[in-house]
């Protein structure tokens, strides 16, 4: 009955308007992970960077390392 | 009531036996749990992310240079409005700022507040800003997870920059993010453009990347071949892409868990097994008994199946709740750390209530079948023995 | 009430290792008789009693009981047969050791399709019958060999069978306990049941309510006294 009440109770509208209004101020929609950024996610892909994160390295690649 | 005999004695059984059935319902409890939490944690995420996206716009296009992602000049701005079917046209600045003594990053996000679009939206976001002072001076806003960090590193009005130009920037901290925007700006700084160019060392006629909008959806890949004929250097990010990077991002994450889930259905197996072998005696003698004094075939499988489905039904109940508990009440304390990473700053999150009950259903039929299997097939491989031989 | 014609009953038949333990067995039991079927163990006697019980099939012959052929039954109609008809007492009483004397009595009406209420009253009657009544909610575990016998005796009796068979059922018991449970046995043949009991218990020998003793030897019936 808790959980019940709980689910039909809770004020979804309230919660995602939040998330949406800083959607709408910044332009930026994506979850803020915190992850670090250097990680290689997923092995042997030679793929571009994550689409959802444009400014990250490339995955599974040293050039941060080794280059200039 | 013709039944309430048959009733009465499943109760009695299931009371008088509960020790011999603790073990399954623990474990089922646990594997119920986890799957129940990992489903319900994705299924929240996934539902805001995917509700927040649409006020994202519907492309991001960044200039490369050599592949790399490098400063994209204002000037296509210009020549992106001019394309037919394209709208909402807004130039992004931003960056990641690492804080490196401690090797975290925070995501700086620079808003041209001239743009009344931009004030009102700031507004709506943090209840009565006292925007005059916040423009007054060098002021940013930050996420929540910013602010701690900040304070737990002495910086508590203000914080210094470092410019790629070598000087330093004090910035005030002007105010909280509310924390129902976690999610999203957890790690998040909003600081006027001017100031966020400074830092990353853009000049006022670049940007990082923009963004807009093609409200009609079969224009899409029509719009990214001009995007590529107009500009050698382009790279085009569409919203298809974004939504595909979001179910990726919890692909590895999910898969940590199909381990623990495979660990717990084998330690699973092998309690059933377990009891099984020790207990098939017992089982064996009772059934064997159970037949001797009148009982068919079909009345052993009748009260196994009820037996056995009223332990599934609790344990399901059980696990599922204590999922919901976890993950949208108490906030799903080490599993939220796992999901959205604790790597740079820690984010406390709450979760929208999302049940979807369909995966529910499945999961119910993923377990209570091998499992009213494993019960019921046994059992009735000693109901068809003799059950003088039952009974040795 | 009882009717065996060339009863045969072989293990593994059609294998190395098959073993005849019934041969070629014809009795019959009229209604209301107490008959003894002595022989050492392994004579077959528990055999033929299981054959008569329904819960084994017998590899050639016939078993009439009450008119009823009940020599190849499928398992539904073998079940209600072992509900309505017979009452079984066991050698190693087979009681389910979680439940209390009462529970354990109530079982064989569970799908009889009685209330709860008339299944309560009609286990209350044959744990009397059985003198078991002062340890209804006691643990079966916790009672002694005699107790456990008494207890078996009201589940056998509390659906108000014809016939009663009973299988070794003196062979867990001391001298004294097995003469309470004769002195029930002899309470049950004046009720008008039909007994049958397989024993080499000597105390069943001479007993003045006993009918026919019929002794048995390497699976085969021979004519024994009281005949």
């Amino acid at each position: 009955m808790l959980v019940v009440g709980h689910y039909s109770s809770y004020d979804r509208v309230a919660f995602l308007t939040e998330n949406q209004k800083i959607a709408a101020l910044t332009h930026f929609a994506a979850p803020s992970l915190s992850v670090a950024y250097y990680a290689p996610r997923i092995l042997f892909r030679e793929d571009v960077s994550n689409p959802a994160y444009p400014q990250m390295p490339e995955i599974n690649r040293m050039d941060f390392v080794y280059e200039k | 009531m013709k039944n309430s005999a048959f009733l009465h004695f499943l109760t009695l059984l299931l009371f008088k036996q509960r020790s011999k059935h603790s073990g399954a319902i623990l474990i089922s409890v646990i594997i119920i749990f986890l799957l129940s939490a990992v489903l319900f944690l994705s299924s929240s995420l996934q539902y805001t992310l995917l509700s927040t996206l649409q006020r994202q716009g519907d492309f991001t296009v960044t200039r490369v240079e050599a592949g790399k992602a490098a400063n994209t000049p204002t000037a296509w701005v210009d020549d992106i409005l001019e394309m037919n079917g394209v709208s909402h046209v807004a130039p992004r600045v931003y960056g990641r700022y690492f804080f490196t003594p401690r090797g975290k990053s925070f995501l700086v996000v620079g808003i041209d507040f001239f743009d009344e679009q931009n004030t009102q939206a700031l507004e709506a976001l943090v209840k009565n800003i006292d925007l005059k002072n916040f423009l007054s001076r060098e002021s940013m806003i930050v996420g929540e997870g910013v602010k701690h960090f900040l304070e737990a590193h002495y910086f508590k009005e203000d914080f210094t920059f470092k410019t790629p130009k070598g000087t330093f920037k004090k910035v005030h901290i002007f105010q909280t993010l509310p924390p129902e925007a976690n999610l999203l700006a957890n790690d998040m700084i909003v600081m006027p453009i001017d100031l966020a160019r400074e830092i990353f060392g853009l000049h006022e006629n670049e940007v990082t990347d923009i963004t807009f909008n093609v409200p009609n959806d079969a224009e899409w890949d029509t719009i990214i071949t001009k995007l590529h004929l107009k500009f050698y250097d382009v790279r085009v990010v569409d919203k298809r892409e974004v939504k595909k990077a979001y179910k990726n991002l919890y692909n590895y994450k999910g898969g940590v868990f199909l381990i623990l889930y495979l660990v717990s259905i084998v330690t699973f197996i092998l309690i059933l097994y377990q009891r099984y072998a020790m207990v098939y005696s017992t089982e064996r003698k009772e059934i064997g008994i159970l037949r001797a004094v009148g009982w068919s075939i079909k009345d052993i499988l009748k009260l196994k199946f009820y037996e056995n489905l009223i332990i599934v039904l609790v344990s399901f109940t059980v696990g599922v709740i204590l999922a919901y508990l976890y993950v949208f009440v108490w906030s799903a304390p080490m599993l939220s750390a796992i999901f959205l990473g604790s790597s740079n700053l820690e984010n406390h999150v709450s979760f929208v209530p999302v049940v979807t009950f369909g995966t529910l259903g499945s999961i119910f039929l993923f377990y209570a079948v091998p499992f009213l299997a494993a019960v019921l097939i046994p059992a009735w491989k000693i109901s068809v023995t003799p059950p003088k031989e039952a009974m040795l | 009430m009882v009717i065996l014609e060339n009863i045969s009953k072989i293990y593994h038949e059609g294998t190395p290792q098959a073993f005849e333990a019934l041969r070629a067995v014809s009795m019959k039991v009229n209604p209301g008789e107490c008959v003894v079927l002595s022989g050492v163990s392994g004579s077959g006697k528990s055999t033929l009693l299981a054959l008569i019980a329904a819960l084994d099939k017998p590899s050639r012959g016939k078993i009439v009981v009450n008119g009823e052929l009940i020599s190849k039954l499928p398992d539904l109609h073998a079940s209600a047969y072992r509900a309505k008809t017979i009452g079984v007492i066991f050698q190693h009483f087979n009681l389910l050791e979680s439940l209390s004397v009462e529970e354990n009595v109530i079982v064989p009406l569970i799908h009889s399709g009685l209330h709860l209420s008339t299944i309560d009253s009609m286990a209350k009657k044959s744990m009397e019958l059985a003198a078991i009544s002062h340890k209804a909610s006691q643990e079966v575990k916790a009672l002694s060999g005699g107790e456990k016998q008494r207890c078996a005796i009201a589940r056998a009796l509390v659906h108000e069978p014809e016939l009663i068979l009973c299988d070794e059922p003196t062979a867990n018991l001391d001298r004294e306990n097995s003469l309470k449970f004769i002195e029930i046995l002899h309470a049950l043949q004046d009720l008008g049941k039909t007994i049958i009991v397989a024993t080499h218990d000597p105390l069943f020998e001479g007993l003045p309510f006993v009918n026919r003793v019929l002794h048995m030897e390497d699976g085969q019936l021979e004519c024994g006294k009281n005949e």
